[in-house]
């Protein structure tokens, strides 16, 4: 500062203090206005979904506005050069002050410079710096504390029923997430432990399980959590479908084992054993007695029929045998009607998995020891009117009717058993070419790649010199062409099986099939941003199918009244 | 010492006051009015530069040439430019001359060796008169047949025009125009000021105007002038004015860019700079502020800038534009 004119310095130093003031009550009262404004706005993104405004949003936004207007007030802070710009306009005095300061800065000293710092020493003294006042922005004071004011009332606001829903919803989904990995983990470990064959334990692959459960995450999200459970589950009906058919031929081939010792059943254990299944089937099929065209046993060949049934009784009985033998090895198998009572719909993917399981298909050892047991009520049956043939005493009519039974449930049975043997066939083929399909295009693509890297010209085009001058353009040759395709437009995973001939009526599987069909759909139409209108446009669909339903159900049953009148 | 520098600057401050003002009344004894023409003019001879005064015929230009010349101590010549007028008719020419039987060329000085010199109507002559003016007016100094010819100090042109629209005149060129230090155009008296025009000239007896200031003076007065201290953002105000008025310039406003062709020379912030030393001297103050830069403007730049073809199209005025240039720079 200069020292030949304190007076100047002085002055300039109460203009630069009263700016000052001056800047910071306006900085208070821009930051009064702008954090009003803030914490409208942000209270109003919580009040307008139906949130309750939390209360430390105003502290932060406080903290904020003080932070901004201290770094403000830094900033603009005013020097002594803009002081005394300022005081110059301000009372008038023809940049004086300003040229004063700088003329001291530099030092110049004599002749003008020494009659300008005094004719600006008497000019200062002639002003009071009191004469520059504040004028209050009542423009900005007045909407800024009414911000405020709103921003605050709004903090009061309780969030509305259906936010308090969503969140405790929320809080629950968390929580069940949580629980439910738990359990799954434990499950997992409880699996492992109580599987003591070493092949199953193999074929359940516990590191694999143990890597999908550590895969799920606690979600608040009710549709993730959804989903991810789908998931879990789809892969694990994937497992113990896969797990299934090992044990089944696993099984198989102990029955192959058995039939071997007897010579009738030879060829039948040679095909199980080579894993043919169809042609088992067949054979099965061929053990069947009676003649060819499925007629009934009739009264005078009943011996040449229980001859016939031998065969099939003593093969029976040898895959009962290896059955047996094999269910006794496992533990975690299931017998049907156990689970009857459990619903599938109660969300636990857990015990969805293991239902599907069971209830795809039956157990297989179950159909063979059921099969033995038909055969062993067929050829009872027939030993008794065989006996009371011999006698003379009978009943013709009950006899039939028994014996019909008997080969109804026995032809029931093999034929269950047959479709299995198929369906097995039918997998194996299909794991099978599926396996070549993955191969080949394994193959296909890595070929793909190759003949990318390579480029090169199309067939017949090519180069008849060993080096070229300069580079081709690549020329398509067809090698390009990149897989397209459509979500949802692919093939159809859904299959439709033929139900058996006969009448019959609804069993346990099927209904828990339907069950499990409406929980997977169910989940899916939740966990899918499905719209409205679409999901009341099925609705009403199923709704209009199920009273077309009723309806005939109606009619049949008043035709049946009016046959039994 | 600092104290005895300072009190004698004062001293020649004040005596400058008191001498401008002394010319300013003496003149003001036959100029009635044109109070701002009057002072303009004097802060150019101090400042040592030239000035063109322009307006219709009658207005008094040439009663004011007059009265100055009058009013200092000074040799004063007139021209009246007319369109046959030549160069050697001015600056002077080598004549034959017989000294006692042998003949030699001698240089006999035009009428422009001497301290003041009247143009009067300056562009009723052609441009190659006009430009004869050229090397006087800034080197002070005439150059005829290889031999310079030095003038005496202090030397001012005060020439007069007719407004350029009028019959036969030419339009001062540009080179010309950057040499005069002031251009001022010269109003219509008002009525009152009518009154006592007439009041004063209508009798017998008409004001005597007897000489107030040496050359010696003027030329002290415009050193004395050089030492008046400028403040860097006073300095920079002007040098922003003086770019403003080109319109490459960013700062520029619209109406420079619209209608500018060229702008103020650095010859143009020089008489800016000395004009507002002289006016704030002669305001009491010994530092030179924005004020001073502001009002002295438009008589430095008003000549300096050359309106565009659109400009001209637009009928714009070059005042408007400095007008413009300055309001955005006082805001």
């Amino acid at each position: 500062m200069s020292q030949q004119s304190p007076q100047v310095d002085q002055f300039v130093t109460s203009v630069s203090k009263r700016i000052d003031s001056h800047r910071t009550r306006n900085v208070v009262i821009w930051a009064t206005l702008i954090g009003g404004a803030l914490m409208l706005l942000l209270a109003i993104c919580y009040v307008w979904p139906g949130y309750r405004v939390p209360w430390v949003l105003y502290p932060c936004v406080l903290f904020l506005m003080l932070w901004c207007g201290w770094c403000a007030i830094l900033y603009f802070r005013s020097s002594n050069a803009e002081a005394a710009t300022f005081a110059d306009r301000f009372f008038g005095l023809k940049n004086a002050v300003r040229s004063c300061l700088q003329f001291a800065r530099e030092g110049k000293q004599g002749g003008f410079y020494d009659l300008q710092a005094r004719q600006t020493e008497s000019l200062v003294d002639s002003v009071a710096v009191e004469d520059i006042q504040y004028k209050t922005p009542w423009r900005l004071i007045v909407p800024g504390v009414l911000l405020v004011v709103v921003a605050v009332s709004l903090g009061f606001k309780p969030a509305s029923p259906a936010v308090l829903a969503r969140l405790e919803q929320e809080k629950n989904t968390l929580a069940m997430t949580t629980e439910a990995n738990e359990q799954l983990k434990d499950l997992v470990e409880e699996l492992e432990k109580s599987t003591d064959d070493e092949d199953e334990r193999k074929m359940l692959e516990p590191d694999k399980l143990r890597q999908w459960v550590d895969e799920l995450k606690e979600t608040t999200d009710l549709r993730e959590a959804k989903r991810q459970y789908a998931k879990m589950e789809m892969r694990l009906n994937r497992a113990a479908e896969a797990l299934r058919q090992r044990r089944d031929e696993k099984l198989m081939d102990k029955a192959a084992e058995e039939l071997k010792k007897d010579l009738d059943s030879a060829d039948l254990a040679k095909d199980l054993k080579h894993k043919k299944y169809d042609r088992a089937a067949d054979k099965l099929k061929d053990l069947k007695p009676g003649d060819k065209n499925d007629q009934k046993f009739k009264p005078g060949k009943l011996s040449k029929s229980r001859k016939e049934l031998a065969k099939l009784k003593a093969a029976a009985k040898r895959m009962a045998a290896a059955a047996r033998k094999t269910g006794g090895n496992s533990n975690s198998k299931s017998k049907p009607g156990e689970n009857s009572d459990a619903d599938p719909a109660d969300g636990d993917p857990a015990d969805g998995a293991e239902e599907s399981e069971s209830d795809e298909d039956g157990d297989l050892s179950d159909l063979i020891e059921g099969l033995d047991e038909a055969v062993e009520e067929l050829d009872r049956e027939l030993e008794e009117i065989e006996l009371e043939e011999g006698d003379g005493d009978q009943d013709l009519e009950r006899d039939d009717r028994d014996l019909d039974d008997a080969e109804r449930a026995m032809r029931s049975k093999l034929d269950e058993l047959g479709d299995r043997l198929r369906k097995m066939a039918r997998r194996r083929s299909a794991r099978s070419k599926l396996r070549k399909l993955s191969k080949k295009a394994g193959a296909a693509q890595s070929g793909a790649m190759e003949s990318q890297r390579k480029g090169g010209k199309k067939a017949g085009e090519g180069s008849d010199e060993s080096s070229r001058d300069q580079r081709d353009e690549r020329v398509d040759n067809g090698q390009n062409t990149k897989l397209k395709g459509l979500k949802g437009k692919g093939p159809s995973l859904t299959q439709v099986q033929a139900a058996d001939d006969g009448d019959g009526t609804a069993t346990r599987r099927s209904d828990a099939k339907q069950r499990d069909f409406k929980r997977q759909f169910e989940s899916f139409v939740d966990r899918e941003d499905i719209p409205e209108d679409l999901k009341n446009g099925v609705k009403e669909y199923f709704t209009n199918i199920h009273q077309v339903e009723e309806d005939k159900s109606k009619s049949s049953d008043e035709d049946e009244s009016l046959n039994q009148k | 010492m600092s104290t005895a520098t300072s009190e004698n600057t004062e001293q020649q401050a004040s005596e400058f006051v008191e001498r401008f003002n002394l010319i300013r009344d003496e003149v003001g004894k036959f100029i009635v009015g044109q109070d701002q023409i009057v002072e303009d003019v004097l802060i150019a001879i101090v400042c040592g530069g030239h000035v063109l005064l322009e307006g219709v015929p009658g207005l008094g230009k040439t009663a004011l040439v007059n009265t100055i010349s009058q009013a200092l101590d000074l040799k004063f010549k007139r021209i009246q430019f007319t369109p046959d007028l030549l160069p050697a008719d001015i600056v002077g020419t080598q004549i034959l001359i017989d000294r006692g039987g042998s003949r030699q060329l001698e240089f006999q000085p035009g009428p422009v060796f001497c301290n003041i010199l009247l143009a009067d109507e300056i562009n009723r002559a052609t441009p190659k008169t006009q430009s004869a003016l050229l090397e006087t007016m800034q080197e002070k100094s005439v150059t005829v047949a290889g031999e310079t010819h030095k003038m005496e100090m202090p030397f001012f042109t005060l020439a007069t025009q007719n407004p350029i629209e009028q019959d036969g005149t030419f339009p001062l060129p540009e080179a010309q125009l950057d040499r005069f230090f002031f251009k001022l155009f010269v109003e219509l008296p008002s009525h009152d000021e009518f009154s006592e025009i007439l009041n004063r000239t209508g009798g017998n007896a008409a004001p005597t105007i007897s000489a107030v200031a040496t050359g010696d003076d003027i030329l002290s007065m415009g050193n004395l002038l050089r030492d008046v201290p400028i403040e860097n953002s006073v300095q920079d105000h002007l040098v922003r004015i003086v770019r403003a008025t080109h319109p490459t310039d960013d700062n520029a406003p619209d109406e420079v860019k619209r209608f500018v062709r060229y702008g103020s020379s650095p010859r143009g912030a020089q008489a800016l700079l000395a004009a507002s030393k002289a006016r704030a001297l002669l305001e009491g103050r010994y530092h030179v502020a924005n004020e001073d830069v502001n009002r002295m403007a438009l008589p430095a730049l008003r000549h300096r800038v050359m309106l565009s073809f659109e400009g001209e199209a637009e009928g714009m005025g070059t005042d408007s534009i400095v007008q413009s240039v300055i309001k955005k720079y006082s805001a």
